[in-house]
């Protein structure tokens, strides 16, 4: 059997458009969730950069960004190497700069996906990152422009 | 060691407004260090560095909240000895409340750090650089207690450009000088051999002035410190008199200029910097035999023009393991960075070539090997070496462990 042409444009375009709405990863198996109070819909790589650097540390209701992510593992080395273009080592060295001269407060650090989850689910103006498949509940996804 | 009244205050409104915060927003960290220095030939930076000398340590805590999404306040003490600095004397390191009206636009009152280079807000850290010594050339220790830290404002923001962006900080207020004995040893060295009885540094006006420019190139940024740091001190000597003669010193480090550029990437940092600054010191009430058997005080005056500049870069090899080396050249005249014109022979000059070793033996737990391979003797203090300063070529050993969380 051969199948219509038109068929198979249409086909294509239904997943070209699939693809396009779902959540893009910022790294490769990493999604950003936050707070259902933050407005936004979805985010930049260049602003995520700047919430996590803490150069933008309030959203634009004036209300207090509070970034999280996991204290360690492939999925922060990814998303720092992608999105924050450091190292660990580098990032924990530019926060303990802000710590010790009193002009920033680091992200907070969780031990697991589900405590970085409730603390986002919890907390007003949160964010963090997870690896892509975790069950998320109570957070809202925000795709990567 | 004076307290400054309104530091207190300063210090208890911003302990009990970060108090006042919810608790969970009061975030408490610390760092303790332990440091030991030999040299080869030289009582460089202490008066025990040529027998070797543990009087090398830092302890730090700090207190900060923030009150909503715009304010944040926080102080921080700081207890260090160095030779004969500090010996453990807590002091408020930076005690501020802090508004950021926009990412552009921020605040800062109370006692804030000089921006001056890259690494001046942070010199008391040691977790937070892969050396232990900075390099001496632009973050000399004879001045780091005026360029520290001062009482007053400051404003701060980052600029969005079209390429890149620019962060910007700026200050001014008031210098306090604590008790620094490096100060007393240097004004000791401008009089000549006459012992100082006593000396009192008076509180003077500072201020400084930041730009940074995050370039396009990712992890590179180039920018520039002008600062301004005019400190006066009276110091009491045994010259001879029937009673002691106070000499007024009034000594102004002017426009000194620190041109920075570093980047970063991936495990790699580069870093260089450049400075030049003029100190100007003048002295009054000098005594002067008047030829009858008396005394009877005179003027003078002289300023240095000093200079240095370094490069340094840095390798993390693995999560525990990193490799660092600078090479810091330092003139304390400029203008004869050979030392000829002035006789001064290799005192002319101070060049540095330092090998770190830093082990993050856990998160928080960080031991430092560093030796220093130098020639010349440009910043080493003549009071701190009555035996004479003949060798050109010297070696220092410095190690440090540190406890940070």
């Amino acid at each position: 059997m051969i199948r219509h042409p038109l068929r198979t444009y249409a086909a294509g375009l239904v997943l070209a458009v699939l693809v396009a709405l779902a959540p893009r990863p910022v790294a490769a198996g990493v999604i950003i969730v936050a707070n259902p109070s933050v407005e936004a819909d979805s985010i930049g790589i260049d602003t995520l950069k700047d919430y996590y650097l803490g150069n933008t540390t309030s959203w634009a209701d004036g209300s207090s960004i509070r970034t999280a992510l996991p204290a360690a593992g492939p999925v922060l080395t990814e998303f720092l190497k992608t999105c924050v273009k450091k190292t660990p080592s580098h990032f924990g060295l530019l926060w303990k700069k802000a710590v010790f001269t009193g002009t920033g407060t680091p992200p907070a650090e969780f031990a697991t996906d589900a405590d970085l989850l409730e603390f986002v689910a919890n907390t007003p103006g949160a964010i963090g990152f997870v690896a892509a498949g975790t069950p998320v509940r109570g957070v809202k996804i925000l795709p990567v422009k | 060691m004076r307290h400054r009244p309104w530091t207190a205050v300063c210090a208890a409104l911003a302990l009990a407004t970060a108090g006042a915060a919810e608790a969970a927003t009061v975030a408490v960290h610390g760092t303790v260090s332990q440091g030991y220095l030999r040299s080869s030939e030289y009582n460089y930076l202490t008066p025990d560095t040529r027998q070797g000398t543990f009087a090398f340590n830092e302890g730090i805590i700090n207190f900060s909240g923030q009150i909503d999404g715009r304010t944040r306040v926080g102080l921080q003490f700081l207890g260090r000895d160095f030779g004969p600095v500090g010996n453990g004397e807590v002091i408020v390191d930076w005690a501020f409340g802090d508004y950021r009206w926009r990412d552009s636009l921020g605040f800062r009152v109370g006692k804030v750090k000089v921006p001056l280079g890259l690494y001046n807000k942070t010199r008391d850290v040691d977790a937070v650089r892969t050396s232990i010594l900075l390099p001496q050339s632009v973050y000399t220790e004879t001045f780091r207690s005026i360029a520290t830290a001062i009482q007053g404002f400051g404003v701060y923001g980052n600029l969005p450009l079209g390429s890149g962006s620019v962060d910007y900080e700026a200050c001014a207020g008031t210098i306090e000088m604590g008790s620094s004995r490096f100060l007393s040893d240097v004004l000791s060295g401008l009089v000549g051999a006459a012992p100082m009885l006593s000396y009192t540094v008076e509180d003077r006006i500072g201020s400084s002035v930041q730009v940074i420019w995050n370039t396009p190139a990712e992890g590179l940024r180039v920018g520039g410190t002008w600062s301004s740091l005019d400190v006066a001190a009276v110091g009491t000597f045994a010259l001879g008199a029937p009673t002691p003669w106070a000499i007024n010193i009034d000594a102004k480090a002017r426009s000194a200029v620190v041109l920075s550029a570093d980047y970063m990437r991936g495990p790699a940092v580069l870093a260089a910097e450049y400075t030049r600054y003029e100190v100007d010191v003048d002295l009054t009430n000098i005594p002067f035999p008047d030829g009858m058997g008396g005394l009877i005080p005179v003027s003078a005056g002289r300023t240095d023009r000093r200079g240095g500049y370094y490069g340094q870069g840095s390798y993390r090899v693995d999560p525990r393991l990193e490799l660092g080396a600078y090479y810091s050249v330092f003139h304390p005249d400029w203008r004869d960075r050979d030392g000829v014109d002035s006789g001064l022979g290799h005192r002319a000059w101070q060049k540095d070539l330092a090998l770190t070793v830093r082990v993050d033996l856990t998160a928080n737990w960080i031991l430092k090997l560093e030796g220093h391979f130098l020639d010349g003797t440009g910043d080493v203090l003549p009071e701190l070496n009555p035996g004479g300063m003949d060798a050109r070529t010297w070696r220092m050993f410095a190690a440090k462990s540190t406890f940070n969380f």
